[in-house]
């Protein structure tokens, strides 16, 4: 498996995909369902969400070295596995398609009034596609590469956004019953399961030493810098939160210091466009290995490229002819998006959990460097193995490493 | 024998009224030297061939014993440094070929070929393409052999390494790959050398042919090729690891792996102060975002975002292009085809005409245009900018140019959405490259910490502990404590 990102550019992809759903139109929902305890719902939703990275985090961590297929096929076998990738493939292409729709009612609402669907729909495919042919370790760089800037922009808005609060009332709260807040937190859950990305990922990413505390750290920017925005959000807006469905240009464009600052919404448009943008890229990559995995093309006519086409051939007419209204999209979302999300957001963790724990017979007759080293190592490797130090040069010549 | 080696090799050279037969009668034996005559020293050809020669013939005359042999020339007689002696005809063709004057003795098939190859050659001098304020003002010249001595005396060690090759049919060019052993990583030397040994074309003519031979990828706009005209710029290349390539003919040395950051250094700021040369590598890069940026921004927010401009800002955009009969993209269009053909102009026309044509662009068609309300001033001034920027890196202007151009059509078609994901699908399609193994946006992406210490902050030089990491060098120490 050759390994192609490294871990800090993961943990920002990790750190960059909580950010994209929460910050335009989930505070306004939590709103209408909660009012300001909308918080208290987004908190919980936030906790739960975060739980399904504790399940996948060690499966990743414990499967390094294997890919996401490979992985599946050696404990549950072929034809369920296919089950598995149809439902993440389901997963990423509701995601999708929330992701386009979404980043066009945002750029209209925001700053585009004239926006057209459909030549927003081309730049936004032709740059998510060419970032899906750019390979994954340049999506990975580039994530990279716009990181900083992006977290600079959010933090600046969020201080501006602070600017406008102080002089508004957040208490009290939990005027709203236990059922509003829980019936907020699984009406928006739709906009969480932001973790499920990493298990297509598993077998690409080299684990260095430091990833759990990069992982850490670039994780803990993203919850303190959301939970800052959600507090501000329901401080600046205490009654009229609802209204606010670009949550993050409206927390800006409020500034009472206008007049001094001048306009600053080119921050929070610049940071949501950019985000959609990646996020869309992301999910493309993981539709289309999905494709990959269920189909496994052996022949080179199937190359990764016709793959692509074919999902945008799937994606593109349901965004022109299906989800192309907002309140449409806003419907789906709340019922059916919300069960597709629930069940794999939920499922597929714990499933991948349970079968990791499975024993692999293959595994242990047949050990997985054998394939990989050139005839040349294979006999020096055998010979070495007859002075008992076979163990070590399993360890060394596996294929995780660089030698084989 | 010998007669009918050179009869051969006449016949090889064909016929041509600067080559030069001679004839010298020595101790009884003839000595016959070829030569063309325009390309050798004549001063040195007299006192270094035909006096020596002469006087010998004198000298062994009085001494019968001494038999008179190329071995004894090549001993006792000739002092020219670079003296070889040849054996195989296509060797001595080749030899006259390169300017070499070939001798050859009555009855020995062998010939020495002596090097007092002169041409006109250019004098280092301050290349007008990297002026500095500080540093050292020689520049490369278009003679290799020049070229390498500008480096080679700068490295007074055994592990400073040149290799030649010829290359092209009829050109036969000199290309000498530079390096220096124990610092630079042999798979990258080894693959250039494979690059350009693998090069079957019939002429070279100067290093940019080199250049598109050694492009990772063809046909990207982005130039994968770092080049100088400076020596000191090249010696700091190698002793970070890179692999200079200097072809004969060139002023200009290209260097490798080539990546996005070099561009932002300039000579000047390794002779600055830091903090001076960081503030002017930020600079830098404001130059290169308003460059390409800015037009294609512009216009987005004339079209569509006029309510992200400040108040102030609209009504005065607003007052001076109501009159423009054009719209904002065709007006943008339009000034930057005048300022892209007085660019054009401006080049080919002999100098005295050029102020001329600054004095019609500048005043006359600017000028005008504004006053006669064809174009507005707001877009005169957002031209001149993005024009001017480009030149804070010059080595970048031909692709910031098309870049530009592209972010001017995204910027109009589909606003501040179109900019930011152009800025996206580029940043992407340049972290896709590879430059012999090295990431192209390093050390930004991938984020390579030690690289910083020369990317935008530029450390002291007490400070930079380390080579840069991304070029995989074999020595990657570069000050002990």
């Amino acid at each position: 498996m050759k390994q192609e990102i490294t871990s800090r550019q993961f943990a920002i992809m990790i750190a960059m995909s909580i950010l994209t759903f929460k910050l335009t139109y989930l505070p306004s929902f939590l709103f209408d369902f909660a009012g300001k305890d909308g918080f208290w719902a987004f908190l919980i939703s936030l906790f739960v969400d975060l739980l399904t990275f504790f399940i996948i985090m060690p499966i990743f961590l414990k499967h390094k070295e294997e890919s996401f297929s490979q992985f599946l096929e050696k404990r549950i076998g072929k034809f369920a596995s296919k089950i598995v990738y149809l439902l993440i493939f389901l997963f990423f292409l509701m995601k999708l398609i929330y992701v386009s729709n979404i980043g066009y009612f945002f750029a209209r609402e925001a700053i585009f009034q004239e926006a057209q669907y459909i030549l927003f729909l081309s730049i936004l495919f032709i740059t998510i596609n060419a970032l899906f042919l750019f390979k994954i370790n340049s999506y990975a760089r580039t994530s990279e590469f716009f990181y900083l800037f992006l977290i600079a922009f959010f933090f600046a808005c969020i201080f501006l956004g602070i600017l406008t609060a102080p002089n508004r009332g957040f208490f009290p709260l939990f005027e709203h019953s236990a059922s509003d807040i829980f019936t907020a937190s699984w009406k928006s859950i739709f906009c969480f399961g932001d973790y499920l990305f990493i298990l297509p990922f598993m077998g690409k990413v080299q684990i260095e030493k430091k990833f759990k505390r990069q992982l850490v750290f670039y994780m803990s920017i993203s919850f303190i810098l959301l939970i800052t925005f959600m507090l501000t959000f329901f401080i600046a807006f205490r009654y009229t939160g609802f209204l606010h469905l670009p949550a993050i240009t409206d927390i800006v464009e409020f500034v009472p210091l206008s007049s001094i600052i001048e306009n600053l919404d080119l921050l929070p448009i610049t940071l949501m466009l950019s985000l959609y943008v990646f996020h869309g890229g992301l999910f493309m990559f993981c539709m289309v290995n999905s494709v990959k995995d269920i189909f496994k093309f052996k022949h080179k006519r199937y190359d990764t490229r016709w793959l692509l086409l074919a999902v945008n051939l799937l994606v593109i007419p349901l965004l022109l002819f299906v989800f192309n209204s907002y309140d449409s999209l806003i419907y789906i979302a709340q019922t059916y998006f919300v069960w597709i999300t629930a069940f794999c957001m939920f499922l597929i963790p714990i499933f991948c959990f349970a079968i990791s724990f499975k024993r692999v017979k293959e595994a242990q007759s047949k050990p997985t460097w054998a394939v990989k080293v050139s005839d040349e190592n294979l006999k020096w490797i055998s010979q070495a193995a007859k002075f008992k130090e076979q163990i070590a040069l399993t360890k060394k010549y596996s294929f995780g490493g660089q030698k084989a | 024998m010998k007669s009918s080696n050179i009869q051969k090799l006449m016949q090889l050279i064909g016929a041509n009224p600067d080559i030069i037969q001679k004839n010298i009668k020595c101790c009884d034996k003839n000595i016959t030297l070829i030569f063309f005559k325009s390309m050798i020293d004549e001063n040195l050809f007299v006192s270094g061939i035909l006096k020596p020669l002469t006087e010998y013939s004198t000298k062994l005359e009085s001494q019968k014993s001494v038999v008179l042999s190329l071995d004894n020339i090549q001993r006792e007689l000739l002092v020219t440094a670079d003296i070889e002696k040849l054996k195989d005809l296509k060797d001595m063709k080749n030899a006259v070929l390169r300017n070499k004057v070939l001798l050859f003795v009555d009855g020995d098939k062998n010939a020495l070929a002596i090097d007092i190859e002169s041409y006109p050659v250019r004098l280092p001098s301050e290349p007008p393409t990297s002026a500095v304020i500080k540093g050292p003002r020689e520049g490369f010249v278009e003679d290799i052999k020049t070229n390498i001595t500008l480096l080679k005396r700068r490295f007074a060690s055994e592990n400073f390494t040149y290799e030649e090759m010829k290359v092209g049919k009829y050109s036969q060019t000199r290309v000498a790959v530079v390096y220096i052993k124990g610092i630079t990583n042999k798979s990258i030397v080894r693959s250039i050398k494979n690059r350009i040994s693998k090069i079957d074309i019939d002429g070279i003519i100067d290093s940019y042919y080199i250049l598109k031979f050694l492009e990772e990828k063809k046909h990207s706009i982005f130039r994968q090729v770092g080049s100088s005209e400076k020596p000191d710029i090249v010696s700091a290349k190698l002793l970070e690891g890179r692999v200079a390539v200097i072809v004969d003919n060139s002023p200009i040395v290209l260097t490798l792996p080539y990546m996005y950051v070099e561009d932002l250094q300039s000579s000047n700021d390794y002779y600055s102060s830091y903090q001076y040369s960081t503030f002017i590598r930020l600079i830098r890069m404001l130059g290169i975002f308003i460059a390409i940026i800015v037009p294609g921004f512009y216009l987005s927010l004339r079209f569509y975002h006029y309510n992200l401009m400040p108040f102030k800002f609209l009504v005065t955009i607003g007052n001076s292009t109501q009159n423009v009969p054009m719209t904002p993209f065709l007006e943008i269009i339009f000034i930057l085809a005048l300022f892209q053909l007085l660019y054009e102009v401006s080049l080919r026309l002999p100098r005295y005409l050029g102020l001329a044509t600054s004095i019609v662009g500048a005043l006359i068609l600017g000028d005008t245009g504004v006053k006669a309300g064809l174009i507005s001033p707001p877009g005169v001034l957002i031209i001149a900018l993005s024009m001017i920027c480009i030149y804070t890196v010059p080595d970048q202007s031909d692709q910031l140019n098309l870049v530009r151009g592209v972010f001017i059509v995204l910027g109009g078609g589909m606003g501040i959405f179109g900019i930011i994901a152009g800025f996206i699908f580029i940043i992407g399609y340049l972290n896709s490259f590879y430059n012999y193994g090295s990431p192209y946006l390093a050390p930004f992406s991938p984020f390579v910490k030690n690289d910083l210490q020369d990317a935008i902050y530029k450390a002291t030089i007490v400070d930079m502990k380390k080579r840069p990491e991304s070029l995989h060098n074999k020595n990657k120490v570069r000050l002990k404590k």
